[in-house]
């Protein structure tokens, strides 16, 4: 889909709604079930980064990164969930996935 | 194709792998209960690599130069506790104990001339003693 110049895949755009509605629900006080809405949110931004990094070809090793990075959050703290996906993708690289 | 595509989700698999045994095991090492603040013993050992390569070029074989580089570094590294009271307790040299862990540190003024001597102890514990010169 194309927004002025720039081209989004459904991925994506479904990436940046989820973002949205983590906005609306911290700007509102929604309650979202187990997880931390600010760890959530600060993850969907990193996320939304490095998807911004990297070429659509990428998309299944960053899409299977991304769901248990989210799932992490339910279990291990932020700092760790961060070194986690930043080491994660250090290896894609070193293990040419990426 | 297949092979390639099942090759490629191994390798996945292996990063996140490697990544989450990292962070449960060798992250707790390097930093301080889960926080982006690295422990004390760690930042004293990365600020002795300098000294250790500076031993290890300039005396390659002598060992005991070597030690004594990374010593004196060490002991440079000492942190400043500026609360504790120092008592004198010979010329040029005092002593304050920390009351938050008991550690006694001992202050020697630039200049004072010490003597060095090895001893060693009943239970064969090598020990060097620093003896002010009168």
């Amino acid at each position: 889909m194309y927004f002025g110049p720039f081209y989004f895949d459904t991925k994506e755009i479904f990436l940046i709604i989820a973002t949205l509605l983590l906005g609306l629900a911290l700007l509102f006080d929604w309650p979202i079930w187990w997880f931390d809405k600010q760890v959530l949110l600060t993850i969907v931004i990193l996320m939304l980064v490095t998807k911004g990094l990297l070429p659509a070809i990428h998309n299944e090793a960053y899409f299977i990164l991304a769901l248990v990075t989210i799932f992490l959050t339910l279990y291990i703290s932020v700092f760790q969930v961060v070194l986690f996906y930043l080491l994660a993708f250090m290896f894609f690289r070193l293990l040419r996935v990426i | 194709m297949n092979n390639k595509q099942t090759l490629q989700r191994i390798k996945i698999f292996v990063s996140m792998a490697f990544s989450f045994l990292f962070i449960v095991y060798v992250a707790p090492q390097i930093f301080l209960n889960n926080t982006t603040a690295v422990k004390p013993r760690v930042l004293a050992q990365m600020k002795i690599i300098p000294y250790s390569l500076y031993a290890y070029i300039r005396f390659p074989i002598n060992k005991n130069q070597q030690e004594k580089i990374k010593e004196l570094a060490n002991i440079q590294r000492l942190p400043k506790n500026s609360s504790l009271s120092y008592i004198p307790i010979s010329k040029g040299v005092y002593a304050a104990q920390d009351p938050d862990n008991a550690a006694v540190h001992v202050k020697v003024e630039s200049g004072t001339e010490l003597e060095v001597r090895t001893i060693t102890l009943n239970n064969g514990q090598t020990l060097k003693v620093f003896i002010p010169v009168k």
